[in-house]
């Protein structure tokens, strides 16, 4: 009974060191995973679902139904491949309460793979509230700046404010239908009235708009990014801006088929604001992480696009480009992340030719700018291309805006390439040492993973082009 | 189990009560018999302390004992109306007093705790305990207006007594005085409703009024009589227009007698509530003068959550943050009453019994850190993460369930709440709830900010951890409970066993 004395005191001390530990794990999860899709895959990208079914409560009806199609698996299977990346990446970064930041990590993953399942609208509400509970202990707690804290509180209540209406809305359907089973929940949104369903797409877009961040809603993303650790900042970037975008996969696009197509133009107009200001505001920036957030706003902003397109080039662009930047993104946030924790600071002016000191590092940061501008050859490419290909067919001045956003795209981006590494050493750079075998591992099976996915998309797009069908 | 006698020969309805009234008086005079030897006794001041400390304690462990058969004696007890019509028990109300059980044996948990910090003092202080439990188990049994009365005035004595049990801090001694006179003048005018509903019907038990309620053309005094008497419930459960002496009191209350002011007065009140309302049947359909009620149900309901939510925004101080949000919560469950739908006023009172539950739990850990006089800030709670990871841990998910974050248990009771509402159609009053839950989000967050985001100050070398030996209980209690409440509370079928409990 003396232990409680110190537990209640101190945090255990584990037998084993936990980063390696993690590793190997995350990477055994995501081998498991691999082989369960193969073992499954005749059903899977056929277009069907795999399905396991719990029901939790007979009383209101909340069954945990777990559904796995085309589009989980690749989300899922996103978030399982950059796990033991990001396990990797805080490696030395993390060294006070080391345990408890890699506890938290370990909840993440558990969510964000479990939000990526669930086919119960409740279900799925509470884990997307959950996650904001480790993500904000996480940046509150590991970031260095002080204005983390009004980061944090950004987070939390951007998305918990954001998503409210979506709650009255699930409570609302769950009065009128009385039960919440995903695959009826389309005739009971058809037994309501227009002005009702309209209602209700708009307040589930709200909290997807939110989260996938759309241009006045997405004041939390630079802030949150800017005071994460790097660690956070890949998760937050690779991840959870794709959690908003499955969100309207699985439950906006399936079950409100007219009403989509009555708010097309609305949605262009927040994308269209969302993807030219994110990339105008992006030129002036002066800190390096908050241009890759900016970017990603901008990204997902296209991305909209091409999912309220209504073509199936379009959803394939969308979803391939969701992908395609989770992994662009986590890259580049690496990459800075690489940087930060020899130089401490994010700051564009104190930096200027890295080339000389780490050459490694300047080229596979440079593969990564490419994709960030989707230069032929990446993946972003073959999913911009496929978007704008869709959005064309709907809207042919709007896509043309979108390009232009492009262009601004390749301003900052090589502008940021060219500031940090290219031109004169600038006189703050010392001579610190290179990519260090455990970074280079990390950025090298980012930058492949994007050259592979943008030289053989078919790899996935085969995966998905069933299920987006069934989706139309 | 329905006992057939009327009156007194309806001993078996109350046998538990006798035996409690018997372990009263014999701890009683057991105690005073020893002090009295001790008095009288010329032995030096650290034998007395010795041996108080022990009396304190023994009598604490014969409390917890006692409740622990009192829960089991409440197990299969028989049912029935008795004492002329004065009480009456049921298997709900044998199922509330159980649960008022658990909690008491939590607070005595507190109890405990704090005679073993607090060396030397008077059995009192833990007997009076004794005598809150008395009198909340057989308020709720109360079926007439005038045992009603009674034991309430002998839980406010009690109280009164424990508030300014600190003789020496004038802070406790200013609650317990402000408690006293605020209790006084309210009881003045809860007499005057009782008068009031005498005159119009001629009856005090509330049987007899429910039946006599609905056959009312000309409603004349009644209707002033039934107001003062909610009144009065509204300011024993500190609900707004009647809040104010609360902010006072529950500043200068130690805290285990904090523990039984906030939860254990109040929850034969919200028994009460829920008998009346599911009994007598206040019904929106029905178009009676006594729908009033329902209507000041909904009017202090949306007050509480206004001004509790707002109120607590400003303050530092962990009490006041305490009272605005247990305001909040007692307002969430008034508007759920005042939905009038079975499964409104029920789901309030799991509400309730859950929110005190979690509330004594806050407590409990509070009275484990802060042992010094009454002012805890939360900026003394800075960097508390870091050095104290569990109790850390252990407050960031009791502050999550207050807020009401999904998966937890404390969403559920809120959607629970809130899907009872909307199912009766007040969506306008579901989506004021939500909304102010969200804003009250805020301070919790504050706290939890201050408890993970910050360098520890200087202030967090003053608290010291108080942990026991017998702290793992507590602990056991809590992380269980917090866990599994999270699809305990989702899997309904304890929630449907309760309903078909009481028409048992």
């Amino acid at each position: 009974m003396r232990a409680w004395h110190y537990v209640f005191e101190s945090t255990r001390r584990l037998p084993y060191d936990i980063r390696g530990y993690s590793f190997y794990v995350s990477c055994l999860f995501l081998l498991l995973f691999v082989f369960t899709v193969r073992y499954y895959s005749f059903i899977i990208f056929a277009g069907g679902h795999v399905l396991h079914f719990f029901e939790i409560s007979s009383f209101l009806s909340i069954q945990l139904l777990f559904g796995i199609d085309s589009l989980s698996v690749l989300m899922v299977g996103l978030t399982l491949f950059l796990f033991p990346l990001c396990f990797l990446i805080s490696w030395e970064n993390i060294y006070y309460k080391r345990n408890f930041f890699f506890g938290l990590l370990w909840i993440l993953e558990i969510l964000l793979v479990l939000v990526f399942l669930v086919l119960d609208l409740i279900v799925f509400y509470s884990v997307f509230e959950f996650i904001l509970l480790p993500l904000f202990l996480l940046i509150g707690i590991f970031g260095k700046r002080n204005q983390k804290i009004g980061a944090a509180y950004k987070l939390f209540f951007y998305t918990v404010i954001g998503s409210f209406l979506m709650f009255i809305s699930i409570l609302y359907l769950l009065v009128v239908g009385g039960n919440l089973y995903y695959f009826s929940l389309n005739e009971l949104l058809l037994s309501l009235t227009e002005g009702a369903r309209r209602y209700i797409w708009f307040s589930f877009f709200l909290a997807f708009l939110v989260k996938l961040p759309v241009m006045p809603f997405h004041l939390w993303l630079p802030e949150a990014h800017v005071e994460a650790p790097t660690t956070g900042s890949v998760l937050l970037a690779g991840v959870l801006l794709k959690m908003g975008g499955y969100g309207i996969f699985r439950f906006l696009l399936p079950l409100f088929s007219e009403t989509t197509y009555y708010f097309i133009p609305l949605v262009f107009t927040f994308g269209i604001i969302s993807v030219i200001y994110a990339s105008i505001v992006t030129i002036r920036q002066v800190d390096i992480k908050k241009i890759i957030a900016y970017s990603s706003v901008a990204h997902m902003g296209i991305s909209l696009f091409g999912v309220f397109s209504g073509t199936v080039q379009g959803l394939q662009g969308a979803y391939f480009l969701m992908l395609s930047h989770g992994i662009i993104s986590s890259g580049l946030f690496a990459g800075i992340g690489v940087i930060y924790d020899r130089y401490h600071t994010r700051l564009l002016n104190y930096y200027g030719g890295l080339v000389q000191y780490m050459p490694i590092l300047a080229t596979l940061f440079f593969l990564l700018i490419l994709g960030n501008v989707s230069f032929p050859f990446t993946s972003s490419f073959i999913a911009e291309f496929l978007i704008f290909v869709g959005s064309f067919q709907i809207n042919t001045f709007i896509t043309l805006l979108a390009l232009i956003s492009t262009l601004f795209g390749v301003i900052y981006s090589f502008w940021l390439f060219v500031r940090v590494f290219f031109g004169p050493v600038s006189d703050y750079v010392q001579g610190f040492s290179d990519v260090n075998v455990r970074e280079f591992i990390y950025m090298f099976i980012l930058v492949v993973m994007m050259l592979t996915l943008g030289l053989r998309p078919n790899l996935i797009l085969s995966m998905m082009y069933s299920s987006i069908l069934l989706l139309l | 189990m329905f006992a057939n006698f009327n009156n007194f020969l309806n001993i078996y309805v109350y046998l538990p009560e006798i035996f409690f009234g018997f372990f009263v008086l014999l701890l009683l005079l057991f105690l005073v018999y020893d002090s009295i030897f001790l008095d009288i006794s010329l032995a030096d001041s650290t034998f007395v302390k010795k041996k108080k400390l022990i009396i304190n304690s023994s009598v604490i462990f014969l409390i917890l004992l006692f409740i622990l058969v009192l829960f089991a004696l409440y197990m299969n007890s028989y049912t029935g109306v008795i004492q002329g019509d004065s009480f009456i028990v049921s298997p709900f109300i044998i199922f509330s007093k159980r649960i008022f059980l658990l909690i008491a044996f939590l607070v005595m948990l507190i109890f405990f705790n704090y005679s073993r910090y607090m060396k030397a003092q008077s059995f009192e202080f833990y007997f009076s305990f004794l005598l809150v439990m008395f009198s909340s188990i057989l308020l709720m049994q109360a079926n007439n207006l005038v045992s009603f009365y009674i034991l309430i005035e002998l839980q406010s004595i009690v109280l009164y007594f424990l508030l300014a049990f600190d003789r020496s801090s004038s802070i406790s001694v200013e609650s317990g005085l402000k408690y006293f006179l605020v209790s006084i003048f309210m009881s003045i005018i809860f007499l005057l409703g009782v008068a009031f509903i005498y005159i119009s019907y001629g009856s005090t038990n509330f049987t007899i009024l429910s039946l006599l309620m609905y056959r009312l053309e000309d409603l004349g005094i009644s209707i002033y009589g039934f107001a003062l008497f909610f009144i009065f419930i509204f300011f024993k459960l500190a609900v707004v227009p009647f809040h104010f002496w609360a902010l006072d009191v529950y500043v200068g209350a130690s805290w285990p007698v904090l523990s039984v002011l906030s939860v254990l007065s109040k929850l034969p009140l919200i028994v009460f509530l829920t008998r009346v309302f599911l009994l007598m049947g206040f019904d929106v359909n029905f178009n009676f003068g006594l729908n009033f009620v329902l209507v000041l149900f909904d009017v202090t309901g949306f007050l509480s959550v206004l001004f509790g939510t707002i109120g607590a925004v400003y303050y530092m101080n962990f009490r006041k943050i305490l009272v605005y949000s247990g305001i909040a919560n007692i307002g969430y469950i008034l508007l759920s009453i005042g939905s009038s739908n079975f499964l409104a006023i029920f789901f309030a009172y799991i509400y309730f019994m859950f929110y005190s539950f979690v509330t004594v739990l806050l407590l409990y850990l509070f009275s484990l850190i802060f042992r010094t006089k009454f002012a805890e800030y939360t900026f003394q709670f800075r960097g508390l993460a870091s050095r104290y990871f569990y109790m850390g841990f252990l407050f960031l998910f009791i502050f999550f369930i207050f807020i009401g974050l999904p998966p937890l248990a404390g969403f559920w009771t809120k959607f629970l709440l809130l899907y009872s509402m909307v199912t009766t159609g007040a969506v306008l009053k579901a989506l004021f709830i939500f909304v102010f839950n969200i804003l009250s989000a805020v301070y919790y967050i504050r706290i939890i900010r201050e408890m993970y985001f910050g360098k520890s100050l200087e202030e967090l070398d003053k608290i010291k951890v108080f942990a026991t030996d017998f702290d793992f209980i507590i602990t056991f209690l809590v992380v269980f409970l917090l866990f599994t409440l999270v699809l305990l509370f989702v899997n309904f079928d304890m929630v449907i066993w309760i309903i078909l409990s009481i028409f048992a």
